[in-house]
Protein backbone atom coordinates (compact mmCIF):
# COMPACT_ATOMS: atom_id res chain seq x y z
CA UNK A 1 0.00 0.00 0.00
CA UNK A 2 1.16 3.09 -0.90
CA UNK A 3 1.49 6.48 1.48
CA UNK A 4 -1.41 8.14 0.12
CA UNK A 5 -3.62 4.76 -0.07
CA UNK A 6 -2.57 4.52 3.72
CA UNK A 7 -3.86 8.26 4.16
CA UNK A 8 -6.91 7.58 2.45
CA UNK A 9 -7.72 4.24 4.05
CA UNK A 10 -7.45 6.07 7.33
CA UNK A 11 -9.80 8.71 6.00
CA UNK A 12 -12.43 6.21 5.55
CA UNK A 13 -12.22 4.64 8.95
CA UNK A 14 -13.09 8.20 10.50
CA UNK A 15 -17.23 8.71 10.60
CA UNK A 16 -18.27 10.62 7.91
CA UNK A 17 -19.50 13.85 10.05
CA UNK A 18 -15.61 13.77 10.71
CA UNK A 19 -14.02 13.74 7.44
CA UNK A 20 -16.50 16.34 6.00
CA UNK A 21 -15.65 18.93 9.00
CA UNK A 22 -11.72 18.01 7.94
CA UNK A 23 -12.54 19.03 4.60
CA UNK A 24 -14.21 21.98 5.19
CA UNK A 25 -11.44 23.08 8.00
CA UNK A 26 -8.81 22.34 5.16
CA UNK A 27 -10.15 24.14 2.62
CA UNK A 28 -11.06 27.29 4.73
CA UNK A 29 -7.44 26.82 5.35
CA UNK A 30 -5.83 26.72 2.03
CA UNK A 31 -8.52 29.31 1.20
CA UNK A 32 -6.54 31.91 3.54
CA UNK A 33 -3.52 30.29 2.71
CA UNK A 34 -4.27 31.98 -1.00
CA UNK A 35 -5.38 35.00 -0.03
CA UNK A 36 -2.30 35.66 2.19
CA UNK A 37 -0.66 34.65 -1.07
CA UNK A 38 -2.34 37.30 -3.02
CA UNK A 39 -2.15 39.49 -0.39
CA UNK A 40 1.77 39.66 -0.64
CA UNK A 41 1.27 39.41 -4.56
CA UNK A 42 -0.42 42.82 -4.44
CA UNK A 43 2.28 44.24 -2.91
CA UNK A 44 4.58 43.24 -4.84
CA UNK A 45 3.29 44.27 -7.67
CA UNK A 46 2.68 47.78 -6.27
CA UNK A 47 6.95 47.84 -6.07
CA UNK A 48 8.14 49.85 -9.08
CA UNK A 49 9.79 47.12 -11.38
CA UNK A 50 12.92 48.99 -11.81
CA UNK A 51 15.38 49.92 -9.07
CA UNK A 52 15.77 53.57 -7.63
CA UNK A 53 18.47 53.38 -9.34
CA UNK A 54 17.65 53.42 -12.75
CA UNK A 55 14.67 56.16 -12.57
CA UNK A 56 16.81 58.38 -10.59
CA UNK A 57 19.89 58.81 -12.28
CA UNK B 1 -5.45 -10.62 1.28
CA UNK B 2 -4.19 -7.87 -0.84
CA UNK B 3 -6.82 -8.50 -3.30
CA UNK B 4 -9.52 -7.19 -1.63
CA UNK B 5 -8.22 -3.74 -1.27
CA UNK B 6 -9.86 -0.90 -3.34
CA UNK B 7 -8.96 2.19 -3.52
CA UNK B 8 -12.04 4.49 -4.31
CA UNK B 9 -11.92 6.24 -7.68
CA UNK B 10 -10.50 10.00 -7.68
CA UNK B 11 -13.75 11.77 -7.88
CA UNK B 12 -15.23 10.17 -5.10
CA UNK B 13 -12.16 10.85 -3.08
CA UNK B 14 -13.27 12.71 0.82
CA UNK B 15 -10.33 14.78 0.89
CA UNK B 16 -11.50 17.41 -2.23
CA UNK B 17 -11.40 20.85 -1.25
CA UNK B 18 -14.65 22.43 -1.34
CA UNK B 19 -15.22 25.61 -3.17
CA UNK B 20 -17.49 27.29 -0.98
CA UNK B 21 -15.28 26.84 1.89
CA UNK B 22 -12.33 27.52 0.00
CA UNK B 23 -13.67 30.95 -0.96
CA UNK B 24 -14.85 31.65 2.54
CA UNK B 25 -11.54 30.95 3.38
CA UNK B 26 -10.27 33.09 0.63
CA UNK B 27 -12.56 36.20 1.94
CA UNK B 28 -11.63 35.60 5.87
CA UNK B 29 -8.08 35.31 5.10
CA UNK B 30 -8.20 38.75 3.29
CA UNK B 31 -10.59 40.62 5.78
CA UNK B 32 -7.33 39.25 8.58
CA UNK B 33 -5.19 40.58 6.23
CA UNK B 34 -7.04 44.03 5.29
CA UNK B 35 -7.45 44.04 9.61
CA UNK B 36 -4.03 43.89 10.08
CA UNK B 37 -2.97 46.42 7.52
CA UNK B 38 -5.20 48.72 8.72
CA UNK B 39 -3.56 48.40 12.43
CA UNK B 40 -0.11 48.68 10.55
CA UNK B 41 -1.61 52.22 8.68
CA UNK B 42 -2.73 53.35 12.14
CA UNK B 43 0.72 52.52 14.11
CA UNK B 44 4.13 54.34 14.61
CA UNK B 45 6.56 51.68 14.37
CA UNK B 46 9.81 54.09 13.76
CA UNK B 47 10.22 54.29 17.80
CA UNK B 48 13.69 55.73 17.17
CA UNK B 49 12.88 57.47 13.70
CA UNK B 50 15.20 60.52 12.87
CA UNK B 51 14.77 60.57 9.10
CA UNK B 52 14.42 58.54 6.16
CA UNK B 53 18.21 56.83 6.09
CA UNK B 54 18.72 55.16 2.82
CA UNK B 55 17.96 51.14 4.09
CA UNK B 56 14.20 52.44 4.68
CA UNK B 57 14.15 54.18 1.43
CA UNK B 58 12.63 54.03 -2.03
CA UNK B 59 16.59 53.65 -2.64
CA UNK B 60 16.55 50.49 -0.87
CA UNK B 61 13.24 49.39 -2.43
CA UNK B 62 11.41 50.02 0.78
CA UNK B 63 8.81 52.48 0.33
CA UNK B 64 7.43 54.41 3.33
CA UNK B 65 3.55 54.50 3.07
CA UNK B 66 1.81 57.82 3.34
CA UNK B 67 -0.47 56.24 6.50
CA UNK B 68 3.35 54.91 7.91
CA UNK B 69 4.28 58.66 7.57
CA UNK B 70 1.08 60.14 9.06
CA UNK B 71 1.76 57.84 11.78
CA UNK B 72 5.37 59.11 12.47
CA UNK B 73 4.05 62.76 12.09
CA UNK B 74 0.82 61.59 14.69
CA UNK B 75 3.20 59.96 16.93
CA UNK B 76 5.19 63.08 17.96
CA UNK B 77 3.54 65.49 17.13
CA UNK B 78 0.51 67.35 19.46
CA UNK B 79 -2.14 68.77 17.61
CA UNK B 80 -1.69 72.13 19.66
CA UNK B 81 1.97 72.37 18.40
CA UNK B 82 2.72 73.99 15.07
CA UNK B 83 3.74 71.21 13.17
CA UNK B 84 6.78 71.51 10.40
CA UNK B 85 6.97 68.77 7.80
CA UNK B 86 10.62 69.11 6.60
CA UNK B 87 10.54 67.72 2.98
CA UNK B 88 12.87 68.32 -0.24
CA UNK B 89 15.85 66.59 -0.53
CA UNK B 90 19.24 65.03 0.81
CA UNK B 91 20.16 68.55 1.47
CA UNK B 92 17.44 68.77 3.44
CA UNK B 93 17.71 65.20 4.61
CA UNK B 94 20.67 66.02 6.33
CA UNK B 95 23.42 64.29 4.61
CA UNK B 96 26.62 64.59 6.02
CA UNK B 97 24.92 65.65 9.13
CA UNK B 98 24.50 62.48 11.94
CA UNK B 99 21.85 62.57 13.42
CA UNK B 100 22.16 64.07 17.07
CA UNK B 101 23.07 67.40 15.23
CA UNK B 102 21.29 67.61 12.18
CA UNK B 103 20.01 70.77 10.76
CA UNK B 104 16.27 69.74 11.70
CA UNK B 105 16.80 69.35 15.21
CA UNK B 106 18.14 72.12 15.67
CA UNK B 107 15.86 73.59 14.22
CA UNK B 108 13.23 71.88 16.60
CA UNK B 109 15.37 73.08 19.50
CA UNK B 110 15.34 76.55 18.23
CA UNK B 111 11.77 76.90 17.89
CA UNK B 112 10.98 74.88 20.98
CA UNK B 113 8.17 73.26 22.35
CA UNK B 114 5.21 75.30 20.49
CA UNK B 115 6.38 73.63 17.06
CA UNK B 116 6.76 70.10 16.17
CA UNK B 117 9.52 69.59 13.51
CA UNK B 118 9.21 66.01 11.26
CA UNK B 119 11.56 65.74 8.76
CA UNK B 120 10.51 63.20 5.71
CA UNK B 121 13.12 64.64 3.10
CA UNK B 122 14.55 62.00 0.51
CA UNK B 123 17.54 61.82 -1.21
CA UNK B 124 16.55 63.62 -4.70
CA UNK B 125 12.93 64.45 -4.05
CA UNK B 126 11.53 67.52 -5.21
CA UNK B 127 9.21 69.86 -3.34
CA UNK B 128 6.21 68.07 -4.43
CA UNK B 129 6.97 64.29 -3.44
CA UNK B 130 6.45 62.58 0.00
CA UNK B 131 6.50 65.58 2.40
CA UNK B 132 4.27 67.90 0.60
CA UNK B 133 1.81 64.77 0.20
CA UNK B 134 2.11 64.37 3.58
CA UNK B 135 1.41 67.73 4.65
CA UNK B 136 -1.38 67.76 2.69
CA UNK B 137 -3.06 64.49 3.87
CA UNK B 138 -3.02 65.95 7.52
CA UNK B 139 -4.40 69.46 7.04
CA UNK B 140 -7.26 69.18 9.14
CA UNK B 141 -5.75 66.87 11.95
CA UNK B 142 -3.06 69.51 11.80
CA UNK B 143 -4.41 73.13 10.64
CA UNK B 144 -1.85 74.62 11.46
CA UNK B 145 1.13 73.51 9.52
CA UNK B 146 4.16 74.95 8.13
CA UNK B 147 6.07 72.82 4.98
CA UNK B 148 9.71 73.25 3.93
CA UNK B 149 11.10 71.93 0.63
CA UNK B 150 14.10 73.16 -1.08
CA UNK B 151 15.02 73.68 -4.91
CA UNK B 152 17.28 74.96 -7.21
CA UNK B 153 17.07 78.08 -8.96
CA UNK B 154 15.83 78.58 -12.16
CA UNK B 155 14.30 74.97 -12.13
CA UNK B 156 10.37 74.08 -12.61
CA UNK B 157 8.54 72.61 -9.64
CA UNK B 158 6.68 69.76 -10.79
CA UNK B 159 3.06 69.27 -9.57
CA UNK B 160 3.24 65.69 -8.63
CA UNK B 161 6.94 65.40 -8.11
CA UNK B 162 9.58 63.30 -9.36
CA UNK B 163 8.79 60.19 -10.65
CA UNK B 164 10.67 58.08 -7.85
CA UNK B 165 8.41 59.53 -5.18
CA UNK B 166 5.23 59.63 -7.14
CA UNK B 167 3.84 56.51 -5.18
CA UNK B 168 2.96 58.72 -2.79
CA UNK B 169 1.28 60.98 -4.15
CA UNK B 170 -0.80 58.15 -6.13
CA UNK B 171 -1.67 56.47 -2.86
CA UNK B 172 -3.11 59.35 -1.77
CA UNK B 173 -4.83 60.48 -4.46
CA UNK B 174 -6.43 56.88 -5.24
CA UNK B 175 -7.28 56.65 -0.86
CA UNK B 176 -9.13 60.61 -1.60
CA UNK B 177 -6.87 61.94 0.85
CA UNK B 178 -5.96 65.01 -1.01
CA UNK B 179 -7.93 68.34 -1.13
CA UNK B 180 -9.73 69.22 -4.62
CA UNK B 181 -7.28 71.11 -6.88
CA UNK B 182 -8.77 71.37 -10.31
CA UNK B 183 -5.31 71.84 -11.64
CA UNK B 184 -3.83 69.06 -10.37
CA UNK B 185 -6.91 66.83 -10.96
CA UNK B 186 -6.60 67.48 -14.68
CA UNK B 187 -2.93 66.80 -14.79
CA UNK B 188 -3.54 63.68 -13.00
CA UNK B 189 -6.52 62.58 -15.41
CA UNK B 190 -4.42 63.48 -19.03
CA UNK B 191 -1.68 61.30 -17.16
CA UNK B 192 -3.89 58.27 -16.35
CA UNK B 193 -5.99 58.66 -19.75
CA UNK B 194 -3.15 59.22 -21.56
CA UNK B 195 -3.51 55.61 -24.52
CA UNK B 196 0.65 55.85 -23.97
CA UNK B 197 0.24 55.45 -20.06
CA UNK B 198 -2.80 52.86 -20.35
CA UNK B 199 -0.64 50.27 -18.25
CA UNK B 200 1.03 52.26 -16.20
CA UNK B 201 -2.79 53.44 -15.66
CA UNK B 202 -4.23 50.30 -14.94
CA UNK B 203 -1.55 49.48 -12.89
CA UNK B 204 -1.66 52.54 -10.72
CA UNK B 205 -5.61 52.60 -10.14
CA UNK B 206 -5.83 48.92 -9.40
CA UNK B 207 -2.92 49.07 -7.01
CA UNK B 208 -3.63 52.40 -5.44
CA UNK B 209 -7.74 51.70 -5.05
CA UNK B 210 -6.89 48.13 -4.03
CA UNK B 211 -4.88 49.00 -1.36
CA UNK B 212 -6.81 52.24 0.02
CA UNK B 213 -9.07 49.00 1.43
CA UNK B 214 -6.54 46.59 2.01
CA UNK B 215 -3.65 48.18 3.28
CA UNK B 216 -1.04 45.43 1.95
CA UNK B 217 1.55 48.08 1.34
CA UNK B 218 1.08 49.15 5.03
CA UNK B 219 1.01 45.81 6.09
CA UNK B 220 4.26 43.96 4.69
CA UNK B 221 5.91 47.50 5.23
CA UNK B 222 5.39 46.93 8.82
CA UNK B 223 6.20 43.15 8.32
CA UNK B 224 9.97 43.93 6.49
CA UNK B 225 10.52 46.79 9.50
CA UNK B 226 9.80 45.08 12.00
CA UNK B 227 9.87 40.88 11.79
CA UNK B 228 10.81 39.73 8.22
CA UNK B 229 12.11 41.78 4.95
CA UNK B 230 11.59 40.08 1.52
CA UNK B 231 12.50 42.65 -0.47
CA UNK B 232 15.84 42.62 -1.67
CA UNK B 233 18.13 45.74 -1.88
CA UNK B 234 21.82 47.43 -2.06
CA UNK B 235 21.88 46.98 2.38
CA UNK B 236 20.74 43.31 2.09
CA UNK B 237 20.84 41.53 -1.76
CA UNK B 238 20.09 38.01 -0.95
CA UNK B 239 19.77 35.73 1.79
CA UNK B 240 19.96 35.06 4.73
CA UNK B 241 20.55 38.70 5.24
CA UNK B 242 18.23 39.92 3.18
CA UNK B 243 15.33 38.51 5.53
CA UNK B 244 16.57 40.40 8.44
CA UNK B 245 14.26 43.22 9.46
CA UNK B 246 14.97 47.10 8.28
CA UNK B 247 15.16 48.21 11.82
CA UNK B 248 18.55 47.15 12.25
CA UNK B 249 20.00 49.50 10.23
CA UNK B 250 20.62 52.66 12.56
CA UNK B 251 21.28 56.02 11.48
CA UNK B 252 24.73 56.43 10.68
CA UNK B 253 25.28 59.27 8.41
CA UNK B 254 28.89 60.64 8.09
CA UNK B 255 29.75 63.59 10.12
CA UNK B 256 31.18 66.75 7.51
CA UNK B 257 32.74 68.52 10.25
CA UNK B 258 36.57 67.06 10.02
CA UNK B 259 37.02 66.24 6.53
CA UNK B 260 39.62 67.65 4.61
CA UNK B 261 39.15 70.62 1.97
CA UNK B 262 40.28 66.89 -1.06
CA UNK B 263 37.66 65.15 1.02
CA UNK B 264 34.68 67.51 1.16
CA UNK B 265 35.66 68.66 -2.66
CA UNK B 266 37.47 66.37 -4.73
CA UNK B 267 39.90 66.98 -6.91
CA UNK B 268 39.00 64.37 -9.33
CA UNK B 269 34.88 65.98 -9.99
CA UNK B 270 35.64 69.65 -9.40
CA UNK B 271 35.83 70.25 -12.97
CA UNK B 272 32.34 68.72 -13.50
CA UNK B 273 30.84 70.44 -10.29
CA UNK B 274 31.68 73.74 -11.97
CA UNK B 275 29.96 72.41 -14.72
CA UNK B 276 27.15 71.82 -12.97
CA UNK B 277 27.21 75.30 -11.32
CA UNK B 278 27.70 77.07 -14.17
CA UNK B 279 25.02 74.99 -16.36
CA UNK B 280 22.67 75.77 -13.48
CA UNK B 281 22.00 79.18 -14.81
CA UNK B 282 23.81 79.34 -18.15
CA UNK B 283 20.60 77.66 -20.39
CA UNK B 284 18.35 80.00 -18.28
CA UNK B 285 20.00 83.52 -18.11
CA UNK B 286 20.41 85.78 -21.19
CA UNK B 287 22.24 89.04 -21.76
CA UNK B 288 19.91 92.14 -20.68
CA UNK B 289 19.93 94.81 -23.69
CA UNK B 290 21.18 97.19 -20.81
CA UNK B 291 24.26 95.16 -19.36
CA UNK B 292 23.88 92.31 -16.85
CA UNK B 293 21.13 89.37 -17.00
CA UNK B 294 18.13 88.11 -17.07
CA UNK B 295 15.86 85.16 -16.98
CA UNK B 296 14.87 83.83 -20.51
CA UNK B 297 11.81 84.25 -21.62
CA UNK B 298 10.94 81.15 -22.31
CA UNK B 299 12.41 79.94 -18.52
CA UNK B 300 11.11 82.62 -17.13
CA UNK B 301 7.27 81.44 -18.28
CA UNK B 302 7.98 78.04 -17.54
CA UNK B 303 9.38 78.39 -14.38
CA UNK B 304 6.39 81.03 -13.49
CA UNK B 305 3.96 78.71 -14.74
CA UNK B 306 5.50 75.52 -12.87
CA UNK B 307 5.31 77.68 -9.17
CA UNK B 308 1.30 78.86 -10.49
CA UNK B 309 0.43 75.01 -10.38
CA UNK B 310 2.70 73.23 -8.10
CA UNK B 311 0.89 73.80 -4.83
CA UNK B 312 -3.06 74.96 -4.22
CA UNK B 313 -3.21 78.37 -3.77
CA UNK B 314 -4.33 77.49 -0.08
CA UNK B 315 -1.25 75.55 0.63
CA UNK B 316 1.38 78.07 -0.94
CA UNK B 317 1.19 81.10 2.11
CA UNK B 318 2.41 78.25 4.57
CA UNK B 319 5.14 76.36 1.79
CA UNK B 320 8.48 78.00 2.61
CA UNK B 321 10.61 76.59 -0.27
CA UNK B 322 14.95 77.38 0.29
CA UNK B 323 16.75 78.33 -2.56
CA UNK B 324 20.39 77.08 -1.45
CA UNK B 325 23.80 78.35 -2.77
CA UNK B 326 26.29 75.93 -3.62
CA UNK B 327 29.30 75.69 -2.06
CA UNK B 328 31.62 78.96 -2.18
CA UNK B 329 34.70 77.24 -2.57
CA UNK B 330 33.09 76.49 -6.20
CA UNK B 331 31.03 79.53 -6.40
CA UNK B 332 34.02 81.37 -5.60
CA UNK B 333 35.65 80.02 -9.41
CA UNK B 334 33.20 81.47 -11.06
CA UNK B 335 34.06 85.02 -13.32
CA UNK B 336 32.34 88.24 -11.78
CA UNK B 337 29.66 87.37 -14.53
CA UNK B 338 29.08 84.47 -13.48
CA UNK B 339 28.88 85.05 -10.12
CA UNK B 340 26.07 87.79 -10.67
CA UNK B 341 24.15 85.57 -12.90
CA UNK B 342 24.16 82.76 -10.08
CA UNK B 343 23.40 85.61 -7.42
CA UNK B 344 20.67 86.86 -9.56
CA UNK B 345 19.02 83.43 -10.54
CA UNK B 346 18.57 82.93 -6.43
CA UNK B 347 16.85 86.39 -6.33
CA UNK B 348 14.82 85.93 -9.20
CA UNK B 349 13.78 82.20 -7.91
CA UNK B 350 12.65 83.64 -4.70
CA UNK B 351 10.95 86.95 -6.27
CA UNK B 352 9.07 84.81 -8.31
CA UNK B 353 7.49 82.90 -5.14
CA UNK B 354 6.64 85.30 -3.53
CA UNK B 355 4.77 86.86 -5.99
CA UNK B 356 3.26 83.54 -6.31
CA UNK B 357 2.16 83.64 -2.81
CA UNK B 358 4.79 81.11 -1.26
CA UNK B 359 7.01 81.80 1.42
CA UNK B 360 10.68 81.32 0.33
CA UNK B 361 13.91 82.64 1.28
CA UNK B 362 17.88 81.99 0.09
CA UNK B 363 20.35 80.48 2.41
CA UNK B 364 24.21 80.10 1.97
CA UNK B 365 25.47 83.85 1.01
CA UNK B 366 27.68 83.63 4.07
CA UNK B 367 28.43 80.37 4.45
CA UNK B 368 32.04 79.05 4.46
CA UNK B 369 33.37 76.12 2.36
CA UNK B 370 33.73 73.93 5.61
CA UNK B 371 29.92 74.84 6.23
CA UNK B 372 29.56 72.11 3.17
CA UNK B 373 30.40 68.32 2.71
CA UNK B 374 30.38 68.69 -0.69
CA UNK B 375 29.27 71.08 -3.18
CA UNK B 376 25.44 71.23 -2.09
CA UNK B 377 25.31 69.38 1.25
CA UNK B 378 25.34 70.90 4.64
CA UNK B 379 28.30 70.01 6.90
CA UNK B 380 27.16 70.23 10.56
CA UNK B 381 28.28 73.99 10.68
CA UNK B 382 25.86 74.80 8.25
CA UNK B 383 23.14 72.84 8.98
CA UNK B 384 23.31 75.02 12.27
CA UNK B 385 23.23 78.39 10.23
CA UNK B 386 20.66 76.55 8.01
CA UNK B 387 18.05 76.58 10.89
CA UNK B 388 18.77 79.55 12.37
CA UNK B 389 17.89 81.27 9.31
CA UNK B 390 14.63 78.63 9.01
CA UNK B 391 13.25 79.21 12.82
CA UNK B 392 13.32 83.06 11.97
CA UNK B 393 11.55 82.54 8.41
CA UNK B 394 8.80 79.94 10.72
CA UNK B 395 8.40 82.09 13.25
CA UNK B 396 7.53 84.99 10.97
CA UNK B 397 5.29 82.85 8.81
CA UNK B 398 3.63 81.50 12.14
CA UNK B 399 3.11 85.17 13.38
CA UNK B 400 2.02 85.85 9.42
CA UNK B 401 -0.56 82.96 9.51
CA UNK B 402 -2.03 83.68 12.89
CA UNK B 403 -0.69 80.45 14.41
CA UNK B 404 0.44 81.95 17.57
CA UNK B 405 -3.15 83.03 19.33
Amino acid sequence: MTPSEKYLSWLERLPAPVVNALTCALSVLAGAAVAMMFYYLLYRLGLPSQPFIYVAF
Amino acid sequence: MSDDITIPPATTRPVRLRPWWFLAGFAGGLAVMAALGRQAANTDYHPGFTRFIPPISPEASYYPTVNEMCAIVRARCRPDQILVIVGGNSVLLGVWQPADVMWSKRLQDLLGDRYCVVNLAMRGASPGNTGAVVAEVLRREFPRQIYIANEKPATELSMLGITVYRYAFWQAYFAGQLMSYPDRDRQVREELLDPANRAMALDLAFVGLTDRFLHFSDFWNRMAFERLNTVPSLYAPAPPAMFRPRRIFEDTEGDGTNLTLDQRYWPSVRETEMKILRGTTALAYERAPHGGWRLSGWTHFMVKDSYQQAFPKALRPRTLLLIGRDSPFFRRQLTKDEFARNELSIRDAVALLHAEGYAAMDYGADYENEDYGDRIHLAPSGGQKLAVEVAREVTAIAKKLDYLK
